[in-house]
């Protein structure tokens, strides 16, 4: 198997075999851009996040030779609980979101997907203020605006989560 | 150095790429320069939307409070996953909760009143009439082409004769798109002679579900050239005939009906032979019937009262069969046994008296897993344990840790039920102490001389033969 090298902002080099680099959308085109002997520069990653990412690949074939099924192929529910409890540890929210950033440049959809999930399970136990932090968004609605969205969907916004 | 990007407009892959081609060939110009850090960017749209994707609507409105941008992303996302009990509080007024419920739904209908698709609908809630808000929510997912519909009534707690919510037959006419059906707790309405045309649908569902007719299920199942996965639970007085060359997954719970399946390319089936309800297993004696079928991997039963030699010819019917689990499941004439040549996998779970008449021949087995939860007749345990011996790994489950402790004048007078197993798991589902600890240990290496690998309730022992 044909070995991929690249090479992450903090100039860590990594070999990738040349079937997990292709789950990259971004990596494929630059092999077929580029000659698959040079290394490929990767000036969005952070050498965390490969290892994280090498290490969700390394992940998804332990559970696919455990369950027997190609993950890959078929969305399925064993997979995202087993995924999120390895993954879900010891990421911090930035990370996560950092990852979710660098995945998404690189294509990967697969590993997009899962970690989707889990930024949306995170989301639901978030404050308005902490999340509006965690995504860097502005807030631009007037008190009248959101005072009206809150009372249109009032059935949304009892429950026994934290407020603003 | 953090440089905060803003990325507007269809972030699509092809101009993602050329940004991307464009940094390496900046990149490859520069000797060893650092690349802008983009941390801080925010996300795409497309990734935003597809995080909104995951949550349910409810947790998606109350994130599109952020800004206006996430509200805008929520309102283009294409699924609506609605449940009336989802952060449900204990004292809520009820007549004023049910309101607000109504009204949220409503508007969200209003929303996406300009969105031409909608991929999901799922909608769980008690049924207290309401047919207006419910039909036109309905309306709006067939509508727009929907992919995947769940429609699902809660069934009420009070044991008063719940009311349904009939659903028109010829509402889903023509849902040429539709893929995944799920309804629960609902009637159908025969409205037509028509039979109603599902032509994409792939799995279908039904959980308490009446026809007006004896025949209207198999009137729907006829329209559905397509389906490959079929789950009915708590069905109750239906003729099921199934015979479709498609169907590779059958899952039958809790139902009381005449069944014959005849699909020769199931893959899997599963079922259930107790009424849910009532604890009363149904007969399996008569009104069940299942062909041979060269393609069954996996054949799962609970609660199944079996006919007298049901096993026989097993190998024969299911040459493939790879993976089988009886749980909880009894047999008539009190007999069982079972050869299947290419078995990999087996799951026990107890049940009465089939210990002692059981027997298994599966040279290909590579995992037993055995759930005991009474202290029974030793003898009765050793004979059914020793169906597992050319098993590569058995999983031995049992609730209390006497269960395993063969008496030890038993232990000098016969020899061990798995002489050649090599790996062990044991689950205790009781606190050992230490004594009983050891005698524990004791039983197992009786039981299992050859074992090089043996875990206590997950804890690994280090498992050396020449400590005695």
């Amino acid at each position: 198997m044909k070995k991929i090298s690249v090479r992450t902002s903090d100039g860590q080099e990594f070999e990738l075999e040349e079937n997990l680099a292709m789950e990259s959308a971004t990596i494929k085109t630059s092999l077929d851009a580029f000659s698959r002997d040079d290394i490929i520069l990767l000036p969005n990653v952070n050498s965390w996040e490969m290892v994280k990412i090498i290490e969700f690949f390394t992940k998804v074939q332990e559970l696919e030779t455990k369950f027997g099924v190609k993950f890959m192929e078929k969305k399925e529910g064993r997979f995202l609980e087993a995924f999120q409890a390895e993954f879900d540890k010891d990421l911090s929210d930035d990370n996560l979101y950092c990852l979710l950033w660098t995945v998404d440049y690189l294509g990967i959809e697969v590993l997009l997907e899962n970690l989707c999930h889990l930024m949306a399970e995170r989301t639901k136990n978030k404050t308005v203020e902490s999340c509006r932090n965690l995504f860097g968004v502005q807030h631009d609605y007037t008190p009248e605006e959101e005072a009206e969205i809150r009372e249109d969907y009032s059935w949304a916004f009892e429950g026994p989560e934290i407020e603003e | 150095m953090a440089k905060k990007r803003k990325i507007s407009g269809s972030c699509n892959m092809a101009n993602r790429n050329k940004r991307i081609k464009k940094e390496e060939e900046v990149q490859s110009q520069n000797t060893g320069g650092m690349v802008v850090d983009t941390y801080t960017s925010q996300l795409p749209e497309l990734v935003i939307n597809q995080i909104f994707s995951h949550l349910s609507t409810k947790s998606a409105i109350r994130a599109s409070i952020l800004s206006k941008e996430w509200a805008s992303v929520c309102s283009s996302v294409l699924i609506l996953d609605i449940d009336e009990d989802e952060g449900k509080k204990q004292s809520a007024d009820h007549r004023d909760r049910r309101r607000k419920f109504l009204k949220f739904l409503s508007n969200c209908l209003k929303i996406r009143e300009k969105e031409k698709y909608l991929e999901k609908f799922r909608l769980r809630m008690s049924y207290f009439g309401g047919d207006c808000a419910i039909n036109k929510s309905l309306s709006f997912a067939l509508e727009r082409n929907v992919k995947e519909l769940d429609i699902c009534f809660k069934r009420e707690n009070e044991v008063r004769k719940g009311r349904y919510y009939c659903l028109q037959q010829t509402a889903l006419n023509n849902a040429k798109s539709l893929t995944i059906l799920k309804l629960e707790y609902l009637k159908i309405e025969e409205d037509s002679i028509d039979t109603i045309s599902l032509p994409s649908l792939k799995t279908l569902s039904l959980k308490a579900v009446k026809f007006m007719t004896n025949t209207g299920f198999s009137r729907l199942y006829s329209g559905c050239p397509s389906i490959e996965y079929l789950s009915l639970t708590s069905c109750h007085g239906w003729d099921v005939r199934l015979s479709s060359l498609g169907l590779k997954h059958l899952e039958i719970l809790c139902c009381e009906i005449k069944l014959k399946v005849e699909a020769t390319n199931l893959e899997s089936f599963k079922f259930r032979g107790d009424n849910g309800l009532r604890h009363h297993i149904i007969d399996m004696r008569k009104n069940f019937y299942i062909a041979s079928c060269q393609t069954l991997r996996s054949l799962e039963f609970s609660h199944a009262h079996f006919a007298i030699g049901w096993f026989k010819g097993l190998d024969s019917r299911f040459p493939l069969l790879e993976r089988l689990v009886l749980h909880t499941c009894f047999s008539y004439s009190g007999i069982i046994n079972i050869f299947s040549q290419h078995l990999k996998s087996f799951v026990f779970h107890e049940c009465g008296n089939i210990l002692s008449n059981f027997s298994m021949t599966a040279p290909n087995l590579s995992e037993a897993t055995i759930t005991i939860e009474e202290r029974r007749d030793y003898d009765r345990l050793r004979n059914f344990l020793g169906n597992f011996d050319c098993s590569k790994k058995i999983r031995l489950h049992v609730n209390e840790t006497e269960v395993c402790i063969f008496p030890e004048e038993m232990r000098k007078k016969y020899s061990p039920p798995l002489p050649s197993l090599k790996h062990l798991e044991v689950e205790i589902d009781t606190f050992t102490t230490v004594v009983t600890h050891s005698a524990l240990m004791d039983s197992l290496r009786w039981m299992a001389p050859s074992l090089e690998f043996l875990s206590i309730n997950r804890i690994h022992y280090i498992y050396d033969s020449r400590i005695s």
